[in-house]
């Protein structure tokens, strides 16, 4: 899984700051970190420390004050929304705190919503069989429980087969249990499909099933360590 | 706080409020608000209440009269007449009025009010239309049989407007082409009219009141009344008035008459006098000059007669010239006879002195010869004495001689024959002789006779004398007649006989004097030849005498001549012997026979000589005696002729002084003459004063003639002037009161109906809209409650009352609400009403000037109150329903909508086909059917409202071009003259036929009836062809909705489609109609489109049916060819000069009145369009920002998926433009309903709108929608664009 040691994701002095004249909120301060290739990823750090924003920018949903964001060998920094939204589509695959799924379409129909503008997408129901939900494809979205949305939501971005798995405390609103489960599905993911998979969370107690592991602290990266025998989420504990 | 958070949302409730607020209180505000602005123009200008018009005019006594009537305030009476003016071709009618002090006062535009005389003050439109400014001259050309002005040329002082024209028509007239085209005010004193023409009336307390409301028609109603009241007494006297001034006039007209009549008769007569005295002038003249004449001719006469005498007397002198000159040439022949005969005498004498000479000569010659034979015998005796003596010689020579007698008697032979000769000539000479011998002895009688001779000569002359005597007694008797005539005792012609007698007597004279002259010719004659056988006769006893003594004589003679004979014998024997001795002698004898040759010629000479001598003697003797006679009677005659010439030369003398006499009196005559000559020239000169005379008097009497005639043509005429007049007075009935108000003024009404019309339209209208806006604010102030439930939940878990929560909302909803409905009255009720007059002052500009927009509070209320109840209301409910709800599930978020199967999806071939984009749309329409319903109705009200106002121009537009074009097609209808006589109306007619402009034209009779409609009448016009084929192409009757044509037949009548409606009358059904008072029924047998008025088309037949009576055709519907279309003005400009005519309505004025009409209304509809643009407008981005707020969350999921912008745009706006066509679908039924209601409503009784929206303005619609939906959807798109994914999926708030 760790074949190659190049660095996949690259972010380079990357700084965010919001607002305009007097008040100026610093949201990231010159953040730089590199990432390989397949790697599971947990940034972590305090509310308000910037994570969400470093995910913002990577996701190509915001655009950074200055610094090079470099996936894949492009800089995103310099794109334009429509190469933003193109990035988004083609490379990136979101996994929302709150699920996000489109309320009126079905659990499959959410999932296929995402693969009708891919390039290379796959099959929905696979995904779907895969993530768990193999009798729930026809529910509404309203007709499935967190963990199962939460599911239709991975099943959503994997369909798609992002370049990045960009996950926004996707447990956040779930209970444990499910949000263990949750975790797992995207270690499988990650270790399965060798993909590259950056979740974020405040959570300091699932660093240890993480690859690479960033604590980004007042809008700083506080630390980065490889972890070279990452834990399976099963005997993670929180 | 919550404003400021939720601005939009406040704003767009602001917005909506205000826009229905505005809409409905400001269209239903327009309606009194045109009316306020009429009312107040009305009021400012003090326009007239009532206005009076008598029909024999209208004095300072009704002035007064009305001014005393109980609620009147002010009456006033001015002038007016109808005048043309501008160029030919193009003349114009121009109302010209007097100015008024107290009513209709005038708006100066340009200019000011005339002041003095020969200023006037223009209608502004006619003067701008007509190039006239102010300081230009305007002519005004009075009609021929009207002089109601004092002068033609007026000065513009002023343009302007007044108020009995408040918009373009300025009414109807006689003149021209039967319109008025503008108006003119001068002052008074212009006007050349004894009385007025009109009185205008203001009410008492009309400044309480507004016009068009029934408040002041009750006013006027009840000064109608007031005025009804007087009318009749004063129309009393007025007729009187009339009739006594009528009356008074023509007694002074037949006076002036009377008096010019007889001044006419007086010059005529005098004039008559005076030709008449020159042509007896002239007939005394002519007598004058015809005496003269006679005169002259007279004289002339009696010069010609004098003249005659004179010839007379000149032929008389110069008969007795010739007299005298014949007497003269008698005596001159007398004398010439006389003096021939004294000539002849003479010769005679001479003759007979030379016969006697000669004979002296002769007889000495004779003697001589006797000598010589003497001698000869002596020599021959000698010679025989020689011959003797020769004898022997002869006798000896006579043997010669015998031998030679031998050749002797040969020659005896010779001489014997000779002898024979000689006696022959001897017999001869004996015949001679005897004549001789005669003569001798008449010579010898002559010369004894002579006295004899002279005897008869004498008697002769004795005749001639007494001829003489007889002349000479008849010249005495001339003479005497003569000195008669002289002394006048007889006349010339008396004198004629004596001068016969005269003549006569000459002629004897002449006779005579031939007869003597013939006498002594014949004497001359007889004594020559005969021996005076006339003369022996006469005097044949002495001739006898004569004779015997000539006989004697000749015996002598003979003896002598035997002597000689003797001697000759012996002569013989001396010849014998001389022969012997001839013979013997031969040559002796020879000679002697020689000799005796010789001497037998000279003997016979002799013995002629002798003879003749003899004979001469004889003769002379006669002669002589003649000569002696006639030498007497010469001398007589001399003496006659002397006498004669006595006479003559006295005669003469008479004659000269005859002449004389006569050369006096030609001399006198001369002179006649040159009198006559002078007289005649006098006469001439008298013939040419005659003629110049006459021709002067034929002059006069031409003239006097001209005169007469001229005077009895003025007579005639100024009696059939009072005869016309009289006739006129007898027509003259008992004068009526016209009263109108001001719903007779052109278009006055019309503006009340047009301020009703949009109270029609703002009854119906702004309610749709503003029921629109309240839904869309109830739907906003809804969504607010619903989105913030947490913090209610919130607040109501802090423990905040239900109100006091609530209250928040309501007050945002109430501020809102409040705000724009504050806003909306504001700016609707100003905007509007002034967009709304503004666009009316296009045609009713007199009212411009006087904006009269007040706040309508009543409107303001109910919409402001209305549009609070609906949010505060919205928002009440949904606060209640939120409040009741626990603080624990409001804190939750909303439990999402369920996704739910829909319809579609059951047909899963379709479903299958559909990308999740569209799956999910479909599903999230069905998804918020609130939201759904809200949009669509949203946008099928604004829909349907812009179709309301498409339709209604459709409807109102077309109804002109419709009712014109394809229902009715002819160009115009004359109204005729009543009192047109059947010639008048033959001739109008005969013009139609041959007029090369008018394609054809239909007699028709259009009677004005009533009908009983529910509550009202409405009047119908009952229209009877008289001609069915033409009618066929002058009205199309068909079914409106199926376009079925119909025909006009027998079986009953044909009613316009909205008569029919009103009255509730289908086919087959029987209308009922009113007539003087009765009810007539007819049957409907088609029920045909119409739009402009009630319409019931019967054939002759039905209508006969109907009504009991034959059908008249007064009226006249023509058509002009296509190529004259434009022109249809002119054509009935040249129609109307007929008498007949008496007006035109023409087809295409009455259109373009009616489009101008409608047309106002195209300005209400654009409001209605724009506003309804807007609502829909507004309402779009209403529900739209809900919709995108709603779902900004699932938007921004959608971006994060990586959905360019445009996609996720399409996302949403796929449902808003499915919504929009939804709306726009709903929209069109919607609207066409909406449309029929506020067609009917907006309808007035006599006008039939199109009840179809044309297909064009469906797409107008949906365009605009669209168009709208367009915009709305790139705001959103730009909104979406905004959409921050990242704040938008921070939270789930």
């Amino acid at each position: 899984m760790r074949s190659q040691k190049k660095s996949y994701v690259k972010l380079e002095n990357v700084s965010k700051i919001y607002g305009s004249g007097e008040v100026k909120i610093v949201a990231v301060d010159g953040i730089s970190f590199e990432i390989t290739k397949g790697e599971f990823v947990i940034i972590v750090g305090p509310s308000g420390a910037g994570k969400t924003t470093v995910l913002n920018i990577l996701g190509g949903m915001d655009k950074p004050s200055s610094g090079r964001i470099l996936v894949d060998g492009n800089d995103i920094a310099g794109y334009s929304n429509r190469q933003l939204t193109r990035y988004r589509r083609e490379d990136i695959g979101f996994v929302f705190q709150f699920y996000n799924l489109v309320p009126n379409l079905t659990a499959l129909e959410n999932v296929e919503l995402a693969l009708q503008i891919c390039r290379d997408p796959l099959d929905a129901r696979t995904v779907l069989e895969e993530v768990g939900l193999k009798g729930r494809m026809g529910n509404f979205p309203a007709q499935l429980s967190g963990g199962e949305q939460q599911r239709v939501s991975i099943a959503r971005a994997l369909a798609k087969n992002p370049k990045l798995l960009l996950c926004d405390e996707p447990t956040g609103a779930l209970d444990y249990q499910t949000g263990k489960s949750i975790l797992k599905l995207l270690q499988d993911m990650c270790r399965n499909r060798g993909m590259t998979v950056i979740v974020i969370t405040h959570n300091t107690a699932l660093t240890p099933m993480a690859d690479r592991v960033i604590r980004i602290k007042n809008g700083k990266v506080s630390s980065m360590a490889q972890n070279s025998r990452p834990t399976p989420v099963e005997e993670i504990e929180w | 706080m919550e404003i400021k958070k939720n601005k939009a949302r406040f704003i767009s409730i602001f917005c909506i409020v205000t826009l229905g607020v505005a809409f409905f209180s400001g269209i239903q505000a327009a309606s009194p608000d045109m009316r306020l602005s009429g009312d107040a123009y009305y009021t400012q200008t003090k326009l007239m209440d009532l206005k009076v018009m008598g029909t024999l005019g209208l004095t300072d006594g009704d002035v007064q009269a009305l001014k005393n009537t109980e609620g009147v305030e002010t009456a006033e009476g001015s002038y007016s007449t109808d005048v043309l003016c501008g160029e030919e071709g193009s003349l114009k009618v121009l109302h010209v009025e007097s100015m008024t002090e107290e009513t209709n006062q005038l708006t100066v535009t340009e200019g000011r009010l005339p002041e003095k005389n020969g200023e006037c003050f223009l209608d502004d439109a006619f003067a701008q239309n007509q190039g006239y400014e102010v300081g230009s001259r305007i002519v005004f050309q009075e009609p021929e049989d009207q002089n109601n002005l004092k002068s033609e040329t007026f000065t513009v002082v002023g343009t302007g407007k007044s108020p009995l024209y408040i918009s373009f028509n300025r009414g109807n007239s006689t003149l021209g082409s039967g319109e008025v085209n503008g108006f003119a005010y001068i002052l008074p004193g212009d006007f050349d009219q004894e009385v007025y023409t009109q009185i205008y009336i203001r009410a008492h307390g009309v400044e309480k009141t507004t016009s068009y409301t029934d408040a002041y028609d009750n006013l006027i109603a009840r000064l109608r009344k007031n005025v009804e009241g007087i009318q009749k007494e004063r129309c009393e006297i007025r007729y009187n008035d009339v009739m006594s001034e009528a009356e008074e006039e023509i007694a002074d007209a037949e006076k002036e008459l009377e008096d010019g009549r007889k001044e006419a008769e007086e010059e005529l007569a005098d004039a008559r006098q005076e030709l008449e005295d020159g042509e007896k002038e002239l007939e005394d003249g002519r007598q004058e000059y015809e005496d003269g004449k006679q005169e002259l001719a007279d004289a002339r006469q009696e010069l010609e007669d004098g003249r005659q005498e004179i010839a007379s007397a000149r032929q008389t002198i110069s008969n007795g010239w010739n007299e005298i000159a014949s007497a003269r040439a008698q005596m001159n022949d007398g004398k010439a006879q006389l003096e021939a005969a004294e000539n002849t005498l003479a010769a005679k004498w001479q003759e007979y002195y030379s016969g006697k000479e000669k004979l002296d000569d002769g007889k000495a010659q004779l003697a001589q010869a006797k000598k010589e034979l003497e001698e000869g015998k002596a020599q021959i005796e000698n010679a025989k004495k020689e011959l003797e003596s020769g004898r022997a010689q002869i006798e000896e020579g006579r043997a010669e001689l015998d031998a030679r007698q031998q050749e002797l008697d040969a020659g005896v032979a010779a001489i014997q024959s000779a002898q024979q000769e000689i006696t022959q000539q001897t017999a001869q000479l004996q015949e001679q002789i005897p004549q001789i011998e005669a003569g001798i002895v008449q010579a010898d009688e002559a010369q004894a006779q002579l006295p004899g001779l002279q005897q008869a000569l004498t008697d002769a002359q004795a005749v001639t004398g007494e001829k003489q005597a007889a002349l000479t007694d008849a010249q005495a008797a001339l003479e005497t007649a003569k000195a008669q005539v002289e002394a006048g005792e007889l006349t010339e012609e008396d004198l004629a006989p004596y001068e016969e007698a005269v003549s006569a007597a000459s002629g004897e004279l002449a006779s005579a004097q031939s007869a003597e002259a013939d006498a002594q010719s014949a004497f001359d004659a007889a004594s020559q030849t005969a021996g005076s056988k006339a003369g022996l006769e006469s005097s044949l006893a002495s001739v006898r005498d004569g004779i015997a003594q000539a006989e004697a004589k000749k015996e002598e003679l003979e003896q002598n001549l035997v002597q000689i004979q003797q001697g000759q014998t012996a002569i013989d024997e001396g010849r014998k012997s001389l022969e012997e001795q001839e013979v013997l002698l031969a040559p002796a004898q020879q000679e002697i026979a020689a000799q005796e040759e010789k001497l037998a010629p000279a003997q016979q000479e002799i013995a002629e000589n002798e003879k003749t001598i003899q004979a001469s003697e004889k003769e002379l003797e006669e002669g002589l005696q003649l000569l002696q006679q006639g030498q007497a009677e010469i001398d007589a005659r001399r003496q006659q002729l002397a006498s004669g010439e006595a006479q003559i030369q006295a005669n003469e003398q008479r004659l000269v002084s005859g002449e004389a006499q006569i050369q006096a009196n030609e001399q006198k005559i001369a002179d006649g003459e040159a009198e006559i000559a002078a007289n005649e020239q006098k006469l001439a000169d008298a013939e040419k004063e005659l003629e110049d005379g006459e021709k002067e008097l034929e002059d006069g009497w031409k003239e006097y003639r001209d005169g007469e005639k001229e005077a009895e043509e003025e007579i005639a005429d100024g009696e059939k002037e009072i005869a016309d007049a009289r006739e006129d007075l007898n027509e003259i009935e008992v004068p009526e009161w016209i009263i109108t108000d001001r719903t007779d003024l052109p278009e006055y009404s019309d503006y009340g109906d047009n301020a009703d019309r949009i109270k029609s339209i703002g009854e119906v209208f702004p309610v749709i809209f503003f029921l629109v806006a309240a839904l869309i604010s109830l739907t906003t102030m809804t969504r607010m409650v619903e989105e913030q439930r947490t913090q209610i939940g919130t607040l109501k878990a802090l423990g905040y009352g239900k109100y006091a929560i609530a209250s928040k909302y309501l007050n945002y909803a109430f501020l809102a609400t409040v705000g724009g409905s504050a806003a909306g009255i504001l700016i609707g009720e100003k905007l509007l009403p002034y967009i709304i007059i503004k666009a009316y002052g296009i045609m009713y500009h007199n009212v411009e000037g006087t904006l009269r927009i007040h706040y309508e509070w009543k409107y303001a209320m109910t919409a402001s109150v209305a549009a609070v109840v609906c949010t505060v209301g919205a928002t009440v409910f949904s606060c209640y329903r939120a409040l009741a709800e626990t603080p624990a599930s409001l804190m939750r978020p909303p439990a999402p909508k369920e996704g739910k199967r829909v319809l579609v999806e059951r047909i899963t071939i379709l479903w299958k086909h559909l990308n999740f984009t569209w799956k999910s749309s479909l599903r999230n329409l069905f998804r918020y059917k609130k939201r759904l319903f809200m949009t669509i109705f949203g946008i099928a009200g604004s829909m349907a409202l812009m179709l309301v106002g498409f339709g209604l121009q459709d409807s109102i537009s077309d109804i002109a071009r419709k009712q014109y074009e394809e229902l009715q097609h002819y160009d115009g209808t004359i109204i005729s003259d009543e009192d047109a006589t059947a010639a008048e109306r033959e001739e109008l007619t005969a013009y139609l036929q041959s007029s090369p402009e008018i394609q054809r034209f239909t007699e028709v009779q259009l009677t004005k009836l009533t009908a009983q409609s529910g509550n009202s009448n409405i009047s119908v016009y009952v229209y009877v062809p008289e001609n069915l084929e033409n009618f066929r192409q002058d009205v199309t009757l068909r079914n409106r909705v199926t376009g079925e044509q119909y025909e006009l037949t027998d079986e009953g009548a044909a009613i316009s489609e909205k008569t029919a409606t009103l009255m509730g009358i289908q086919v087959g059904d029987e209308i009922t109609l009113e007539k003087d008072n009765r009810e007539y029924r007819a049957k409907v047998a088609v029920i045909t489109e119409n739009y402009m008025g009630h319409y019931i088309y019967m054939t002759p037949a039905v209508y006969e049916q109907t009504f009991g009576e034959k059908p008249e055709y007064e009226d006249i519907v023509f058509s002009v060819k296509e190529e004259y279309k434009d022109q249809a003005e002119r054509v009935g400009e040249k129609i109307i000069e007929y008498p007949a005519a008496l007006s035109i309505s023409y087809t295409t004025s009455t259109a373009d009145q009616v489009d101008r009409m409608l047309g106002t209304l195209d300005i209400v509809i654009v409001v209605l369009i724009v506003s309804a643009g807007m609502l829909a407008f507004v309402v779009l981005y209403n529900l739209n920002n809900i919709n995108i707020t709603e779902r900004q969350r699932e938007l921004a999921t959608l971006k994060v998926l990586g959905f360019y912008d445009l996609e996720v745009s399409e996302y949403v706006l796929r449902e808003n433009i499915l919504l929009t066509i939804g709306g726009i679908l709903c929209g069109a039924g919607l609207g066409v309903l909406l449309h029929r209601y506020v067609i009917v409503t907006v309808e007035v009784d006599a006008v039939m709108f199109g009840r179809e929206i044309r297909p064009v303005s469906f797409l107008y619609c949906a365009a605009i929608t669209g168009i709208f939906s367009v915009i709305v959807n790139i705001f959103m798109h730009r909104k979406m664009k905004k959409i921050n994914m990242v704040e938008s999926l921070k939270s789930v708030e």
